[in-house]
């Protein structure tokens, strides 16, 4: 009597694992084929498909972990992608930014070879397009900055350095030119000193982009510069008293290309505060900006001190 | 041949004799923000919900990934993430529990996409607090968090930033900008706001009564929108020269050897065109293109305009 029950019970235990079993494969059989199904599109060129499970399903590790190699790939394609959008950009900076400029500039040198001009006119046309010439120059060179930064072809090499002495250095350049267009000039840096880590040729840009951004684009006659200690860290601050900028505006400054003033042909390439922002990312600092329309804009920089 | 995600061949809605959407053909390429801009009660919200499957449309075709909707809803809406009024979340339940629920029922991609979405929008994970003590703001962010929590290949969005703040209005545009440009995925958002709309969309349907009135890509319109005077003409050096010259102008683009645009459209076309002539310059064609995006619309759409 007892046997014969446990050998019914064994017999009916084994039965349900057998049909346990059945379902469970089956479950995963179907997994399976999902999976195959994302994964042939996968091959076939779309790194977008993910395959999705229930964490709490057999082979939901297996997925997940497929689907962390695809991310991976996917991130490698995206950033040749972005290699590949900067190219273009930079094609249509040269056919624009630089077709127009450098076609005038021929158009008055031209006028001068045909002698459609002479003597005092002649010697003006040919200044003109000397001082095109510089401007397109420097157009270019600052082109391929923000070109090779945004292909990380600009080696930053981080340094300890001295803030103060090192601000002070620069700033000591800009003094004639704030004198020349007629500019007040307030410095406020202390005399203790201040180490930071970054790369001294790209602080300095920082600071030359900034400046004759303000010089150029703010009209301002007024302008402030400051630097102290804030916590951890140095703060720089960048103040003038010109036009300012609207609020709309002052959202996109720092991206590449984009210019306060929407006619296209107002002087400047549009990529100086590009550079600026990623220059001081690159330094593990950062840049912001804040304006009043009508009454100025202040930028702030702020570095980590170096211990 | 671009390659399109969503195609609508002659869709249409009926509600009874009114016609919801009439005949509608739009085409979302792959890995670019397509917007659908149009007053409300425009049949946005419709069109969405028949390319999401909520409701049947009563004639017309879907095409989703080149295969039609109709038959294949299981296997193409799981790839979709969408937010479309708002979702059925437990109000007893805190966010992340509420995401939970929908990662077992659904799928994910991976241990931590609860997690992530929740980062992606600015809400705290694992947090105490209830659905139904949640802002209005915040239930929009869920709900956002709900559309990308699979990492699907396709977003619908139904107006997305309802309901949000202007900081959450700028967080919620840049990472949508950002899931197109770093991930490569398609996003189509409708709107009846053009500005929000023009900053975000690569491509732009216009819709209205129904009916799509235009389909045509941002840059596409931009252009046409541009308000300048364009002049083709022998040589484009000596206009420029003249330009800068006689009238003092530095607002013009050079297209190339024989095409000019000038940005002011405060000179007079004909002075121009005299001068030109009088340096010896032959001028074929003078035209003056003056239209803004907003006058684009309003004439569009007969004169109402888009709010």
């Amino acid at each position: 009597m007892y046997m014969e029950l446990v050998v019914i019970l064994s017999i009916v235990m084994a039965a349900v694992s057998v049909a346990a079993a059945f379902i469970i494969i089956g479950r995963v059989k179907k997994q399976i084929m999902k999976m195959e199904e994302v994964l042939r599109d996968v091959k076939e060129g779309n790194g977008n498909r993910r395959i999705l499970a229930a964490s709490r399903e057999l082979t939901a590790p297996l997925a997940y972990q497929i689907n962390e190699i695809i991310v991976s790939y996917e991130d490698r394609i995206v950033s040749l992608r972005q290699e590949e959008e900067t190219n273009k950009q930079l094609m249509t900076s040269l056919s624009h930014d630089v077709r127009t400029p450098l076609t005038t500039l021929i158009g008055y040198l031209d006028a001068v070879h045909r002698g459609v001009v002479t003597g005092k006119e002649r010697e003006e046309y040919m200044e003109t397009a000397r001082r095109k010439a510089h401007d397109l120059k420097a157009y270019i060179d600052v082109l391929f900055d923000w070109f090779k930064l945004n292909s990380n072809e600009f080696n930053l090499k981080m340094n300890v350095v001295e803030a103060a002495e090192l601000t002070r250095n620069i700033l000591i350049d800009w003094i004639p030119i704030f004198e020349d267009n007629q500019m007040e000039y307030i410095i406020d840096i202390p005399q203790q000193p201040f180490f930071v880590k970054v790369d001294v040729d790209g602080y300095m840009r920082v600071f030359n982009n900034l400046i004759s951004n303000v010089i150029s684009h703010a009209h301002a006659d007024k302008i402030e510069i400051t630097l102290a200690k804030q916590d951890r860290k140095v703060k720089i601050l960048l103040l003038d008293n010109g036009t300012g900028i609207e609020k709309e505006d002052l959202k996109h400054i720092f991206e590449r290309l984009y210019k306060c003033d929407k006619s296209r042909s107002e002087k400047g390439s549009g990529l100086g505060l590009s550079i600026v922002y990623q220059l001081v990312k690159k330094m593990n600092g950062e840049v912001t900006a804040e304006s009043e329309p009508g009454k100025g804009t202040v930028f702030i920089l702020m570095f980590p001190l170096a211990d | 041949m671009p390659e399109y995600i969503i195609e609508t061949k002659n869709l249409t809605k009926k509600y009874g004799t009114q016609k919801s959407v009439a005949s509608l053909n739009i085409h979302v390429q792959k890995g670019r923000i397509y917007g659908l801009l149009g007053r409300n009660g425009a049949g946005k919200t419709t069109t969405m919900k028949m390319l999401l499957g909520l409701t049947a449309p009563t004639s017309g075709e879907i095409k989703i990934w080149g295969k039609s909707l109709h038959g294949n809803e299981k296997k193409t809406l799981s790839r979709i993430g969408s937010l479309i009024e708002s979702p059925g979340f437990y109000p007893n339940l805190t966010g992340t529990e509420n995401l939970r629920i929908f990662a077992t029922l659904r799928g994910v991609p991976n241990n931590h996409a609860i997690e992530d979405a929740l980062n992606l929008v600015g809400l705290p994970y694992k947090d105490k607090k209830l659905f139904s003590q949640y802002s209005l703001g915040m239930k929009q962010r869920l709900a956002i968090a709900l559309a990308v929590m699979h990492d699907p290949e396709l977003l619908i969005l139904d107006e997305p930033i309802n309901g949000l703040d202007p900081i959450g209005i700028a967080e919620v545009r840049s990472f949508i900008r950002q899931l197109c440009d770093e991930r490569g995925k398609t996003i189509l958002i409708s709107s009846h706001i053009l500005s929000e709309i023009s900053l975000l969309a690569d491509d732009i349907g216009i819709i209205d009564h129904g009916a799509l009135l235009d389909e045509e890509s941002l840059a596409r319109l931009e252009q046409k929108s541009n308000k300048h005077i364009h002049f083709t003409l022998s040589n484009t050096a000596q206009a420029a020269r003249i330009l800068e010259l006689q009238f003092k102008e530095n607002q013009f683009s050079i297209l190339d050897d024989h095409n000019l645009q000038v940005h002011n459209l405060a000179i007079p076309v004909s002075g121009m065109i005299t001068a030109f002539v009088e340096n010896g310059l032959e001028v074929s064609e003078a035209h003056t293109c003056e239209e803004s995006l907003e006058d684009y619309f309003k004439r569009i759409t007969g004169g109402e305009g888009i709010a």
